[in-house]
């Protein structure tokens, strides 16, 4: 085992626009580390640059203590399970697991060994001579695993593995995932661009953008204080509502809309930066925002626009009164991932959570109340007021 | 009614190919004389007469020989190069090698008349004129354009995680060639050794020059020759036809279900 750390580390496929800028990641000995991003962020780019399957344009990758840039990617004692899989079609599963030990001349005897005992592990065992084809997705998975497993390497690379099973299986393997890393206790970099994912199964999660590392911090940190707008929009299901504000540090109320809301004083005290900030953007989860009745003061007018009962919870869409901020609604509310850049961000309406099913209706008229103690505030710039 | 024009059509159609052939087969069982009366007739109270007279002749077993060595071995080798031409234009992605590849593409437009004084000097510069590895260098080269650029159609239909996968297991390039590349690449190995196997076993010119009268006869060379040789005696040349066409269609018969496979690959995903 071994740790891994990228300094600086900078691809260009075409010159003069970087995939991934200035990246820097320290993952310790035994360490899950989550790359998560959007589709193009560059949490991809970042493995191959790991696994040597891309040379890295500028900056230092060490494995253990030495550096990696111009090591083969054979020689950097490295396993990768590929989204595909790339399982060899013509192969069957004790071909397929026992490649890599055949390319390094593992005698014949040791080899057979060694993939039953990581197929015994993995409950491959009954399906040793079968080819992939004759397989199913978690299956094709599990042999993909034990490819990489077999060769007891120092660093695995996933790059979205779980991506081609269906939700329940995803769901199983996600598990089965975890308890295999900690049992091996192999430092891991799983990539996937599934916040799901990224929460229950790193012990840090890196978000990255446009190829630019967010920030690096362990699930909960990241959803409870994320450093900037896209982090806080990125992380969360349903993401946060961001909407526009005022802070009035005389007054001690943030206003949103024509609503003025009363900051406590100790949320004053304890954020120094809110007080100076002026115009803000208000960041609030599902589970802190509250319907009340029309009648409550300190609350936010709205009208309830459509409901997603999920069970446990019902989750409310309210069209909110933002005063001149508010952007146009769309169909699907589906445009506040923060790609725009902090404006861009501003959520067309406020997302509630209530336990249970809602006795709510579309059109009602309604209110919500925010508690500023719970908010998250970021400048307009999108970067987050402690 | 459009499913019955559809059946009269490919009837049509397979007449069409399949006359000569069985022209070849009904001519090979009749006398002379039944075949100058009426070539198309079925023969009747069939005759060996004119394949004995091509076995006696003794020409037929030697061409035979030749065809074969000259096109299995022709085939092997364009199977092999080619193949590896592919995978590394294939791999690499530089301007370098897709200006080899366009290069290679030019092979195809030549007329084997054109080109083969100059391929026979070059070939006597070094001493392989009349010679059979002349002659199979030649036809390697010949038909390894048309190889490449099957064999980089296919190519496309491989994922590049497979290669990625094989080169972090620490497999060399030649390795992820013989062990991983070369056995996805069967259904194109079968078109290609079928469609340049029969090419290179029908292949007239470049034996009846580059191998010359001294070294024997390949079937087709043989063919020709026989012409003059018997008088144009009808029996016996559509027997040899007959015995010479037996080789492709086993060979093609054998490979048929890989070869529409090879040539239908990559067209959907």
């Amino acid at each position: 085992m071994a740790s891994l750390k990228l300094v600086n580390a900078t691809k260009e496929y075409v010159k003069g626009t970087p995939a991934l800028k200035e990246f820097n990641l320290d993952v310790a000995d035994g360490e899950f580390v989550v790359l998560v991003g959007p589709s193009g962020c560059g949490k991809s780019t970042a493995l191959r640059l790991i696994a040597g399957l891309e040379a890295i344009t500028s900056g230092d990758l060490y494995i253990g203590d030495a550096c990696m840039n111009d090591v083969a990617s054979h020689k950097r004692d490295i396993a990768m399970v590929f989204q595909s899989y790339a399982l060899y079609p013509h192969m069957t599963v004790e071909e397929n697991m026992g490649f890599s030990l055949r390319t390094t001349r593992v005698p014949k005897k040791e080899r057979a060994e060694r993939v039953l005992a990581v197929a015994e592990t993995l409950g491959l065992a009954d399906l040793l001579s079968r080819k992939p084809r004759e397989l199913s997705g978690g299956q094709r998975q599990r042999v993909a695993m034990g490819r990489a497993i077999i060769r007891q390497p120092q660093v695995f690379l996933m790059d979205e593995p779980l991506s081609n099973l269906d939700a329940k299986l995803r769901g199983e393997m996600r598990e089965e995932i975890s308890e295999l890393q900690r049992r091996l206790g192999t430092t891991t970099v799983f990539v996937t661009h599934d916040q799901i994912e990224a929460m229950t199964m790193g012990d840090r999660v890196a978000v990255l953008r446009d190829g630019v590392l967010q920030q690096v911090a362990a699930p909960e940190v990241l959803y409870d204080e994320p450093a900037n707008l896209f982090v806080a929009s990125f992380i969360g299901s349903p993401p946060m509502s961001i909407l526009p504000g005022r802070v009035d540090s005389e007054e001690r109320t943030l206003v949103i809309g024509d609503t003025p809301v009363p900051i406590p004083t100790d949320v004053l005290a304890t954020r120094a930066g809110l007080a100076q900030a002026g115009e803000v953007l208000v960041g609030i989860r599902p589970e802190h925002a509250t319907l009340v009745s029309a009648e409550t003061t300190g609350a936010i007018d709205g009208v309830v626009r459509s409901m997603e009962g999920l069970g446990p919870d019902t989750f409310i869409r309210v069209d909110y009164d933002a005063g001149g901020h508010r952007p146009p609604p769309t169909p699907t509310g589906e445009d506040d991932d923060g790609t725009d850049g902090a404006g861009g961000a501003i959520s067309p309406v406020i997302t509630v959570r209530r336990s249970g099913a809602s006795a709510v209706h579309a059109g009602q008229r309604c209110r919500v109340r925010i508690d500023p103690a719970l908010c998250h505030f970021f400048d307009t710039e999108g970067r987050a007021i402690r | 009614m459009i499913r019955q024009a559809r059946a009269l059509l490919a009837i049509v159609v397979s007449a069409f190919f399949l006359f000569p052939l069985y022209l070849v087969i009904a001519n090979a069982f009749k006398t002379e004389p039944e075949i100058l009366r009426s070539p198309a007739r079925p023969p009747i109270g069939p005759t060996l007469d004119g394949m004995s007279g091509v076995l006696d002749a003794g020409d037929v077993g030697g061409g035979l020989v030749n065809s074969l060595l000259i096109t299995g071995s022709t085939i092997a080798l364009i199977m092999v190069l080619s193949s590896m031409l592919a995978f590394a234009l294939h791999m690499s992605n530089s301007w370098v090698s897709n200006t080899i590849g366009a290069v290679i593409l030019f092979g195809l437009i030549l007329p084997t008349p054109v080109i083969l004084i100059p391929v026979f000097r070059v070939l006597k510069y070094f001493s392989l004129q009349n010679s059979f590895p002349g002659l199979i260098l030649f036809l390697c080269a010949y038909y390894a354009p048309f190889a490449v650029l099957v064999y980089r159609g296919f190519m496309r239909s491989i994922p590049k995680d497979l290669v990625e996968a094989a080169s972090m297991d620490g497999a060399s390039l030649g390795f992820i060639y013989w062990s991983v590349i070369l056995p996805l690449l069967r259904p194109a190995t079968a078109s290609v050794l079928v469609i340049t196997g029969v090419w290179v076993w029908n292949e007239f010119l470049p034996p009846l020059v580059l191998l010359g009268p001294l070294q024997g006869n390949t079937v087709t060379v043989g063919l020709f020759r026989s012409v003059g040789q018997f008088d144009v005696n009808f029996g016996q040349l559509f027997s040899y036809m007959l015995f010479v066409s037996i080789p492709v269609l086993v060979f093609y018969l054998a490979l048929q279900r890989y070869f529409v496979r090879g040539l239908t690959a990559g067209a959907t995903k």
